[in-house]
């Protein structure tokens, strides 16, 4: 398949900062390609980069053959784009909102357009109802075929569904994947493991401002370990013994991260029984233990050293707490 | 050819929706251009217009029956009280210490039939303006029935008597029998409607939309930033415009008029509207690189009042020291006061004054539109 876009060792810098520091991909017609990381990565500024609003510090972007700058007027009606906030005019009709945006794309038939878009969004019965009233749900929906409206061949979302409930984040993955089934390219970023896994051809792992890895899901599993993936939640102090026994009896290639431990391992359940057994015979208190195949967090971890989540802060404080609760 | 069409179809739709936008908040638009003006124009200008026995001196220089006559005409009326009838130098000491809030010099000429030109003189201390006005247009109404013709300037720095021939004297904007500082503010309240109105409508939108993302959804269509900038140019222009039509309503309301009639009221929009334009572009040019309202509202009052002050909206380019003199002079919204104050007090508004205040105006709004451009990035 040939590639629509090209981003060639793109940096990005604020002052002494690096936001983007060299990142290269390139994006395959009518898949969809995942831009996975945490809060802070760069995410962001790569994407406004590949827009074009945002000058890079050095490197290159090509779209369809074409620099994004030299013809940013071609690029800019090919290419969709949903920020990573909600933008509609809260005191302006879903009808007038899109409408707006219809006539700066210059469309021929407006109301036949903006009715189709408000028919994709679910939105035909709020036609003429403020974009302010609705839930966050029908914004985001609003957003989404606003930033279709004509009907571009390369889709861009910045974490189209952080901040969405369950139900509505599943209803945004149908609405992707329909996009694509359609033809259109995208590309999307987050820092949902379970979407870049679910929704993504392809995913370039990203941290601060580079990029990790680059596969697909399975190939980027398969970086982690052929084999399964063994994982043990343990008490922080116990993290050191835990490890010394899997290295010393069971000749495992062990990863500490803070209260967790992880090694490939053949998915063999006898070989588990022996491990609890020895873990109990030390004494060990064990919060959880399993066998799971790779994921993307396993990877994740390898790669960076940290968890996805625990880069994220959320699940790590909250199990501290738990745990500092029970004592 | 393509390209400057879409420029102003893009131009058009940004328009539309600024104004989509301003319409479905109308009132707390309206409310918050007008407010701090409207309450200006009531208060200062009632204050001007009802407020009696304003505190004056008098010297009688004349010394003749007519003169005599005229400061009986002036005690028998409540609007100004004279508290006393003196030489110059302790007139001048009394209106120095604010004991009195205007002097009046009855040169010797006053009544003689073979004088038509100057013959009273009136010196004011800009403090107390707002009171002095209203004591002016009362002292001038009266002055024209002895057929004495006026000349006032402000007594902040200069203690001498004129000579009845001086030029450095300058005969203050109060001019046409029914005068009063309410209408003399009017025009002055109007150039503030346009520099608010504008400060709202066009320079704090761009910021507005910079914060909610919608400049950034702009950016990522094909429209340029000179259609954006144009379209909110024009949006802004058309709020104040909106805003000076509201307030002429009112100011009429209060017992205002326009001596110059319906064309003067045309004239009017039309100053209005180019002087709109030019603020409208500064507004812009002004939020161009900043990403804070609160920031925005400083520096947009750090150029408009000023502005707006020395533009002699509030009291007459006359009693200004000299190097305010020099700012007013360069002061674009100076050339829309006058040409505001010509129309509603003199009723005429002459070409030559046309010709100058449309050309200053215009060259204004296309030099702070190029400056926008020059400022204005359309990237994040
Ligand atoms: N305009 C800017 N000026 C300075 N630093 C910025 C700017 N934009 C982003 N950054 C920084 O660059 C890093 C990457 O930000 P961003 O691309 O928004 O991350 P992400 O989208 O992956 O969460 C962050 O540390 C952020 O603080
Ligand atoms: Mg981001």
């Amino acid at each position: 398949m040939e590639d629509i876009i090209k981003v060639n060792n793109i940096i990005k810098k604020f002052g002494n900062f690096t936001a983007v520091d060299g990142i290269t991909f390139s994006v395959k017609k009518g898949e969809i390609f995942g831009i996975l990381g945490p809060n802070g990565a760069g995410k962001t500024t790569a994407i406004n980069m590949i827009l074009g609003i945002l000058r890079v510090t050095s490197g290159s972007i090509l779209i369809d053959g074409m620099d994004n700058i030299k013809h940013a007027t071609e690029i800019k009606n090919m290419i969709g784009f949903m920020t990573q906030e909600t933008v509609v005019d809260a005191e302006l009709t879903a009808y007038k909102n899109l409408e707006i945006f219809a006539d700066l794309y210059h469309i021929k038939d407006v109301d036949s357009r903006v009715m189709e878009s408000l028919r994709d969004g679910g939105l035909t019965d709020f036609a003429n109802s403020k974009a302010g009233s609705f839930s966050g749900g029908m914004q985001r929906r609003l957003n989404l075929v606003k930033s279709m409206i004509h009907q571009p061949k390369i889709l861009i979302l910045d974490e189209p569904t952080t901040g969405l409930d369950v139900q509505n984040r599943v209803d945004m993955w149908k609405r992707i994947k329909a996009l694509a089934k359609n033809g259109v390219t995208v590309i999307l970023t987050t820092q949902y493991l379970e979407e870049a896994d679910q929704l993504c051809n392809r995913i370039a792992i990203i941290d601060h401002g580079k990029i990790k890895a680059l596969g697909t899901a399975s190939e980027l599993k398969k970086l982690v370990s052929n084999e399964s993936i063994l994982d043990i939640v343990t008490d922080e102090s116990s993290v050191n013994k835990v490890s010394a026994i899997l290295s010393k009896e069971f000749k495992l290639q062990v990863t500490e991260n803070i209260d967790r431990v992880n090694a490939p391992i053949k998915a063999d359940i006898a070989l588990l029984s022996k491990i609890i057994a020895s873990l109990t015979k030390n004494k060990i208190q064990i919060i959880s233990i399993g066998i799971h195949l790779p994921t993307l967090d396993d990877v994740f971890i390898k790669l960076t050293g940290s968890g996805l989540r625990d880069a994220l802060g959320e699940q790590q404080s909250n199990r501290a707490r738990i745990m500092n609760m029970g004592r | 050819m393509m390209g400057i069409e879409n420029t102003f179809i893009d131009a058009y739709t940004i328009f539309r929706r600024e104004m989509l936008v301003f319409k479905s908040n109308i009132r707390a638009n309206t409310a918050r251009a007008l407010i701090f003006p409207l309450i200006i124009l009531i208060f200062f200008g009632n204050l001007g217009s009802t407020s009696s026995n304003v505190p004056i001196a008098v010297v009688n220089l004349a010394n003749n029956p007519q003169s005599l006559q005229f400061i009986n005409t002036l005690e028998s009326h409540s609007a100004v009280s004279i508290k006393a009838i003196t030489n110059e130098n302790s007139a001048m000491t009394m209106l120095g210490s604010g004991s009195v809030y205007v002097v009046l010099v009855i040169a010797p000429d006053f009544g003689s039939p073979s004088s038509s030109a100057t013959s009273i003189y009136e010196y004011y201390s800009s403090s107390d303006i707002t009171d002095a006005g209203s004591a002016l247009s009362f002292i001038q109404l009266q002055a024209s029935n002895f057929g004495a013709h006026i000349i006032s300037r402000s007594s902040v720095q200069s203690l001498s008597l004129p000579s009845a021939t001086s030029s450095a004297v300058k005969e203050v904007s109060l001019s046409g029998t029914k005068a009063s500082y309410e209408e003399f503010l009017v025009a002055g309240v109007l150039a503030m409607i346009v520099v608010f109105g504008t400060m709202f409508g066009g320079g704090f939108s761009v910021i507005t939309d910079r914060q909610l993302g919608t400049m950034k959804a702009f950016f990522i269509t094909p429209v340029t930033k000179t259609s954006i900038i144009l379209g909110k140019m024009f949006s802004g222009t058309l709020q104040a415009v909106l805003y000076v039509i509201v307030t002429l309503i009112i100011a009429f309301m209060l017992g205002s008029s326009v001596a110059m009639g319906i064309i003067g009221i045309v004239w009017i929009f039309l100053l209005s509207f180019v002087v709109a334009l030019g603020f409208s572009a500064l507004s812009i040019a002004l939020a161009a690189n900043l990403k804070k309202v609160e920031l925005y509202a400083i520096i947009a009052n750090v150029f408009t009042l000023p502005l707006w002050f020395l533009s002699g909206a509030f009291f007459p380019a006359s009693s200004m020291p000299a190097w305010m003199r020099v700012i007013n002079a360069v002061d674009p919204l100076t050339y829309a006061v006058n040409g505001i104050r010509s129309i509603m007090l003199n009723g005429t508004y002459p070409l030559s004054m046309i010709a100058l205040q449309f050309s200053v105006l215009i060259g204004f709004a296309i030099v702070m539109f190029v400056i926008c451009l020059k400022s204005f990035k359309n990237t994040i």
